[in-house]
């Protein structure tokens, strides 16, 4: 039997455990001690053990033998956990928590407050009611001079507009004509959420 | 410097050129847009006519009215009023007319505009505007209980319409946009 240098074997080397001065192969159970650190290791089994060798044709059969049954338990057994694996037990995913709503933006509830406004003010039903609307839309502006477009057309990516207004008289347009004819179709804010622009454009 | 010379006046009448068919070709659909934006103006003035002569109107509304009445017109323009007692019409500069409206001697007065159409479409004139005539018909009722007074009459009236291309600057950007003005009022018929 090939012994390397400083090593020995008694069977393939996947079942034999080299630990320096000692070894113990798996399939006889028979542990080697190495002896002597020269080149021509002598290794003695321990005494307790059977006196076998690799050479033996029985110890070849139930080694055969030994590997067979192994090889058809790990075959079988690999079945079993592939037919047995049980599905993955769902994972209790915790319940996606709700998306925050989205909070609307300044422009979004100027937008809001103004359509409520500019329909109350040209439906109200007497002066005074509408002054007062007046008023209070007013302070959602950053002065009473914000200009107010009108666009009565677009085309091409042109706009055409009506002769530029500011907000006090718009509004007071609305209450002499009693007329909401235009939606808004864009509104600047400055910081603290005052409309500083508006653009309207005519409902069709 | 003279060799160029030829070179820049071809790109002036080019550029001139261009600019004309630009303005000239308007689309249906913007034209339309132009009209009503004019017949509104128009509309938008029988309602500030109603408020001005409404006794129920404060004098200080009436007069943020008539501002807003005035700005409607071009400078100068006339109005024309007339009566069924009478075949003459008489003309008043616009301000002048609202200032009578507002003072006329009665407890009530009621007057209203309907049937607002063009007689004559925009056209556009050599000078780029665009020019027209909407016909209204206008109904005046006025009551007085102390004196027994009533009067009414309904009169059609023909008021020009001139529409230009204007810009302005707002927020520091250049708007271009549609100047109505309406010129004067002219009356054609009356009855009672």
């Amino acid at each position: 039997m090939f012994v390397p240098k400083n090593k020995y074997y008694l069977f393939p080397p996947p079942f034999q455990i080299n630990i320096p001065m000692i070894s113990l192969n798996l399939f006889t159970g028979m542990l080697f001690v190495k002896k002597g650190s020269n080149k021509k290791t002598q290794t003695i089994p321990q005494q307790k053990m059977k006196k076998r060798t690799a050479k033996s044709p029985l110890s070849k059969l139930l080694t055969l033998a030994l590997f067979c049954l192994l090889a058809m338990g790990a075959c079988k057994s690999k079945k079993r956990v592939t037919e047995a694996a049980p599905e993955p037990a769902p994972v209790e995913q915790p319940a996606p928590a709700p998306a925050a709503p989205a909070q609307p933006s300044a422009e979004e509830v100027a937008v809001s407050r103004l359509e409520g406004y500019f329909s109350s003010i040209a439906n109200a039903s007497n002066v005074q009611s509408a002054n007062a609307t007046i008023q209070e839309a007013l302070g959602l502006f950053s002065n009473q001079n914000t200009p107010v477009l009108i666009v009565i057309h677009e085309e091409n990516g042109m706009k055409d507009y009506d002769e530029p207004t500011d907000i006090q008289k718009y509004l007071n347009y609305l209450k002499d004509t009693q007329k909401n004819l235009n939606f808004i179709s864009d509104v600047r804010v400055d910081g603290s959420g005052r409309v500083t622009e508006l653009e309207l454009r005519r409902r069709r | 410097m003279k060799k160029y010379f030829p070179s820049f006046l071809l790109m002036f009448f080019l550029t001139a050129a261009v600019s004309v068919a630009q303005t000239a070709d308007i689309s249906p659909q913007r034209k339309q847009a132009i009209d009503s934006l004019a017949l509104e103006k128009v509309k938008d003035l029988s309602k500030y006519i109603s408020i001005i002569g409404s006794k129920e109107t404060q004098f200080s509304e009436a007069n943020r009215v008539m501002d807003r009445a005035e700005e409607l017109f071009a400078p100068a323009a006339e109005m024309g009023v007339s009566s069924v007692n009478t075949r003459d019409v008489a003309y008043y500069k616009v301000r002048r007319y609202f200032e009578r409206l507002m003072a006329l001697n009665y407890d009530r007065v009621n007057i209203s505009w309907y049937d607002i159409h063009y007689i004559s479409d925009l056209e556009r004139q050599p000078d780029g505007r665009y020019v027209g005539v909407v016909t209204v018909y206008q109904r005046f009722e006025g009551t007085s209980q102390e004196a027994g007074l009533n009067y009414r009459d309904t009169t059609k009236k023909d008021i020009t319409i001139y529409v230009e291309r204007k810009s302005t600057q707002v927020a520091g950007r250049t708007i271009e946009f549609w100047d109505v003005m309406l010129g004067d009022i002219r009356v054609t018929e009356t009855s009672a």
